[in-house]
């Protein structure tokens, strides 16, 4: 059985500057992969400029989930029995995003050939924990390439479940607790000669602006911050970052993917994001009290307006739960045609617990007979709790993008301000609603 | 202009004659030869932006109207004929057969030639009888000027047999410029009139009317042949420096437009067949006609290029091909030279030399490992004084291979280069484009290059081997490595499975998890069975096995010393298999029709696989090791539960990563 150690006893005790360790980031099995070109390790490339920088010793990085030459991670449909994945009587494809599982075989080859030192752990990260299945294969891989190699599982997964990871995964150490390399910056010479498409920031203004100056010597030009609270402390950090950052590149492009609360949104922030370097952003869900805060919206627009942004010329569009427990189709349509007119597009966020979180607890006695990677929000795991059917999910991903289309080729404008509009909503909210099943498959 | 007759063949022959040259690019190499002939060192070929014309002017030494119109548009008129096998440079002529300005009849309406030549013209003429009134224009063939008569002719008459050495001029013989005649007044039997004209500084512009030479043809009205040439003489001003000849074929015919203007076929394109018109033009010009070798930078076809074995004087300094603003000098290229070639080995290199009965030949032929690509590129290209002739082709071995061999030649090119001994009057064809296979020099020439009978054999036959044993050695090596390769799938195959059981946390999983657990021995008579080692083996394709470790390939193989190192180190040589977070070794034994198929020793991390099972007749190797693991693992993992065995069997056996896992 595998140990659970903490990320300082492990720095601590099982680390050494003669050590050289291979950082992974493993691919991905699901049905559906929306946000793929914004897949980052950032807290790989974190530890491994830890590792580098505080332990001197060798590290090395195989990121399965790196895009290629074109900006395009590789997807392949699973062999075999697992071909599809049949959930509550719905069949879901199966794909597996980023390259094949031999590649860390490949690997070891390439470096044995070239007469490389080979890594005297391996550390696996994991960013969901129901994508376990992935890392459990990874895990035995490097089990069969490399046998005298000890293995470290990271990561949300061991975080969240170590007892769950040791059952499942091969390895000899669990590390149970995050390591604290915030004020790190990402090691990005980790990709060697081919830099990822864009490099993810953390609001941490000193490190950030460092990690943005080493991006852009790469020929980076795209960040996408990934935070939960883009308006921690009024919006500061995020406009210290753009103000020293914003000059060193002509093309430097911003884009606010997640953690947009338009709650927060105030007018020296929406300054910041009215700037012409923020190429999108992506506002989250915003209540008040049970229902959607409407006045969020309306007031974050309005202070971007002020600031000079235009929308919707601007790519703006705001999430929309979908899958959360309790929830009734009638409150996700008005949801999401209230954001579609608010923002003029809206995005499905599929819901599904954080292990030990509060709903987590709430729905436990629920959730306990779903088994765990069946807890993936993309085959919906409150689906039999609402009595929604997955095929109902399904359908309204297809009214999102049929809605979606028409607003942004402006195909409802002849209607705006009238009746008609509102006759029309309502009866696409019926008619997209009775569509029969489509074989087409949903484009989210 | 004034007419010029050119007598003494039927014009449907001519008809014929033009029809040799095929395609069009063949017909413009006629003008280079010619070009050749006339030793320039520099040629032009410029083509009209709407390709309406080609203009092919040179620096050689030109033609005088009597040259034109006796050599030149002379049928079987060939220079070598009348001025030796070399010209004044020293170079080998490449025409012979005196056809060449029928070369572009079919492909433009009209052909205009400029030209100047520095040269006398001399003839004789015997007469049996006098009084005797000598035309002219019949004599040269076109009428000269009255005013160039006066100034440039020269005529001299002697008595032949008789006591007047030479007939005074006035008094036995007259020159009429007027009439262009010359006039025997007095009967004095037979003469000799000796006639001489002063070319210098004379030039003149000819066109040929194809259009109208083969509609005469269709109507065969030879009377009416000189209608179709015509010819204006001039002498030369100060100033007008023009020197050689300037040749253009007006108004290409819309067939030809239509091909110079082909665009390039759309997407990935490998074969010269598919590139733009003018490419194509480009390409084949520059592979027939007499250049120099173009260069190359790559390793490994130094060797070649250091042996390339071009005579002194065979090439044109300097041939330039111009089209909408750009110009390119062309160089003959050669596949080994090419930067995308494939990689030439030594040991597919094939010198060729021959030196019997007076044919001497030097040149190569290069198999490779794969189809060569430009098409164009495969087969032998024959070169008689710098000229390709024809296409490159297998000198008929390509009818008497079959199947593999006969594949072999899509991966064989070459270039041989006639020294002597194959004159084109003799052993070409008109149009130069093959051999009349009856010369005897041919008949050396292909029993060097592929024997006798029906086997190929010779310099081919040599690269045909070559070829053909690397393709073995490949094929068996694949062969070997892939088998070792699907055998080691079929192990991770069954290592997956377990992972992706114990991942689903089903009561199979759980099962052999526990099973995973234990430290018991369930070999009993496999144990004790000898090994089946399914190592490499010792030789592939006749070559030596080295092993070898933590090669960049799984193998490489080196034909000169005949010996093949194979990455030993590699997974696929391995036979460790990983069950969860257990190591064992996969054991194979000739266990023999009454063992077991397997048995699991977890005590001494071994699992046997008895590959003597009478089950292993009905499978291929790496479906015979999935089933064997996942049978052993179920029946032990199960432990006496049919069911389960039988579910766990199924879906190990059902479980697979996909070919890019492997």
């Amino acid at each position: 059985m595998p140990k659970t150690v903490t990320a300082r006893t492990l720095l601590n005790k099982r680390v050494s500057s003669s050590d050289c360790i291979l950082l992974v980031n493993p691919p991905v099995e699901e049905t559906r992969y929306a946000w793929l070109r914004w897949n980052q390790p950032l807290d790989l490339l974190k530890i491994g400029g830890y590792l580098k920088q505080h332990v001197g010793c060798d590290v090395e990085l195989l990121d399965f989930m790196k895009p290629d030459s074109r900006g395009q991670v590789v997807q392949q449909r699973l062999p075999g029995a697992r071909k599809d994945r049949i959930v509550g009587g719905e069949r879901y494809p199966m794909r597996r995003y980023g390259l094949p599982y031999s590649e860390l075989a490949t690997w070891v080859i390439k470096r044995k050939s070239a007469g490389a030192r080979l890594p005297t752990q391996v550390w696996i990260t994991s960013l969901c924990s129901y994508w376990f299945q992935s890392v459990a294969h990874v895990c035995r891989q490097a089990r069969q390439a490399l046998p005298d190699t000890q293995i470290v599982l990271i990561g949300n997964y061991a975080e969240l479940m170590p007892q769950h990871a040791a059952e499942i995964c091969p390895v000899d150490f669990i590390m149970t607790s995050a390591f604290n390399v915030h004020e790190t910056p990402a090691a990005l010479d980790l990709y060697q000669d081919v830099p990822p498409p864009f490099a993810a920031l953390r609001l941490e203004p000193t490190v950030a602006v460092t990690e943005v100056n080493a991006a852009i010597e790469k020929g980076i030009r795209d960040f996408a911050f990934f935070e939960e609270d883009i308006g921690i402390g009024g919006g500061e950090p995020l406009t210290e970052i753009v103000e020293m950052t914003v000059q060193l590149h002509l093309h430097v492009r911003f884009h606010v993917i997640c953690g947009l609360d338009p709650w927060k949104v105030t007018p020296q922030l929406a300054k910041t994001l009215a700037k012409k370097c923020f190429a999108n952003l992506h506002f989250e869900e915003a209540h008040d009290g049970e229902q959607l805060g409407i006045e969020a919206y309306r007031r974050a627009k309005a202070y971007l307006s002020e600031a000079g942004a235009k929308i919707p010329a601007r790519p703006v569009s705001g999430f929309v739960w979908i899958g959360r427990p309790e929830e009734n189709l009638d409150a996700i349509i008005s949801r999401s045609f209230k954001v579609l007119e608010l923002l003029g597009s809206f995005i499905f966020k599929p819901f599904t617990p954080t292990p030990g979180s509060a709903e987590h607890q709430r729905y436990a006695d629920y959730l306990r007979a779903i088994p765990h990677q069946d807890w993936s929000p993309h085959v919906f795991p409150f689906s039999e709790l609402n009595e929604i059917s997955r095929v109902e999910y399904n359908d309204l991903y297809r009214m999102a993008a049929f809605l979606n289309d028409r607003v942004r080729s402006e195909a409802f404008d002849f209607l705006k301000g009238t009746m008609g509009l509102e006759f029309l909503k309502e009866s696409l909210r019926r008619e997209v609603w009775k569509l029969e099943p489509s074989p087409l498959s949903v484009v989210d | 202009m004034i007419g010029v007759r050119l007598g003494g063949i039927d014009p449907s022959i001519l008809r014929e004659l033009s029809g040799v040259y095929k395609p069009f690019v063949k017909a413009l190499r006629e003008l280079v030869s010619n070009a050749f002939d006339a030793d320039a060192d520099r040629v032009h070929v410029a083509i009209a932006d709407d390709f309406s014309y080609v203009t092919v002017s040179d620096d050689g030494e030109g033609m005088t109207p009597f040259e034109f119109r006796n050599d030149f548009t002379r049928i079987g008129g060939g220079s070598r004929r009348w001025l030796g096998e070399t010209t004044h440079k020293g170079r080998l002529r490449i025409g012979s057969k005196g056809i060449g300005f029928l070369a572009l009849a079919r492909y433009c309406s009209r052909l205009e030639v400029e030209s100047t030549g520095s040269r006398m013209f001399q003839c004789a003429l015997d007469l049996r009888e006098t009084p005797v009134t000598v035309e002219l224009d019949e004599v040269f063939g076109f009428a000269v000027p009255e005013l160039l008569l006066g100034q440039r002719l020269r005529c001299r008459v002697n008595q032949i047999g008789g006591r007047i050495r030479t007939l005074s001029l006035g008094t036995l013989f007259k020159i009429d410029t007027t009439r262009r005649q010359v006039k025997i007044t007095r009967p004095i039997g037979a003469i000799r009139l000796q006639l001489s004209f002063d070319c210098k500084n004379l030039a003149f512009r000819a066109t040929l009317d194809f259009e109208r030479l083969l509609e005469l043809a269709d109507r065969a009205d030879l009377d009416k042949l000189d209608e179709f040439a015509s010819i204006e003489i001039w002498q030369q001003r100060k100033g007008e420096v023009f020197q050689g000849t300037r040749i253009t074929a007006c108004n290409l015919k819309s067939f030809v437009r239509r091909e110079l203007r082909t665009e390039r076929r759309k997407g990935h394109v490998r074969n010269i067949a598919s590139r733009d018109g003018l490419e194509r033009v480009i390409w084949y010009l520059s592979r027939c006609a007499p250049v120099c070798y173009a260069t190359t930078d790559r390793p490994d076809a130094k060797r070649l290029e250091e042996n390339l074995t071009v005579p002194h004087n065979s090439v044109l300094k300097e041939l330039r091909v111009s089209h909408g603003g750009t110009s390119t000098v062309l160089e003959r290229p050669l596949y080994p030279f090419e930067p995308d070639a494939l990689p030439l080995y030594d040991d597919m290199l094939i010198d060729v030399r021959i030196d019997e009965g007076g044919l001497k030949v030097a040149g190569f032929i290069a198999g490779y490992e794969s189809v060569i690509f430009p098409a164009e590129y495969r087969g032998v290209t024959v070169r008689v004084r710098g000229v390709a002739i024809g296409d490159p082709h297998f000198f008929g071995a390509e009818y008497l291979l079959t199947g593999a061999s006969k594949a072999a030649l899509s991966q064989i090119t070459g270039e041989i280069y006639v020294l002597s001994g194959l004159d084109a009057v003799d052993a070409l064809n008109p149009g130069r484009e093959s051999f009349y296979e009856e010369s005897e020099q041919y008949k050396i020439l292909r029993h060097y290059l592929i024997g006798e009978g029906e086997h190929v054999v010779g310099y081919l036959g040599q690269a045909i081997t070559a070829v053909l044993r690397r393709s073995q050695v490949r094929s068996s090596l694949k062969d070997v490595i892939g088998r070792a390769v699907l055998r080691r799938r079929a192990l991770d195959d069954v290592s997956a499975a377990v992972t992706d059981l114990i991942a689903s946390g089903e009561k199979i999983g759980t099962a052999i998890r526990k099973m995973l657990e234990s430290t018991s021995s369930n070999a009993n008579g496999l144990a004790h069975c000898s090994d089946l080692p399914l190592s490499p083996p010792l030789r592939v394709g006749g070559l030596k096995i080295v092993p070898a470790k933590h090669l960049s390939e799984p193998a490489e193989v080196d034909y000169q010393k005949g010996e093949i190192y194979l990455d030993i180190a590699r997974p696929e040589w391995e036979w460790t298999l990983v069950l969860f977070d257990r190591r064992v070794q996969v054991v194979n034994k000739r266990g023999g029709v009454n063992s077991p198929l397997g048995e699991l020793d977890l005590r001494n991390g071994r699992l046997l696989i008895n590959w003597e099972h009478p089950i292993r007749t009905q499978m291929d190797e790496r479906g015979f090791l999935r089933t064997a693991l996942s049978w052993v693992l179920a029946k032990e993992a199960a432990n006496g539960d049919a069911d389960q065995m039988m579910e766990l069997a199924l879906r190990l056996l059902s479980f697979r990563t996909g070919v890019v896992d492997a």
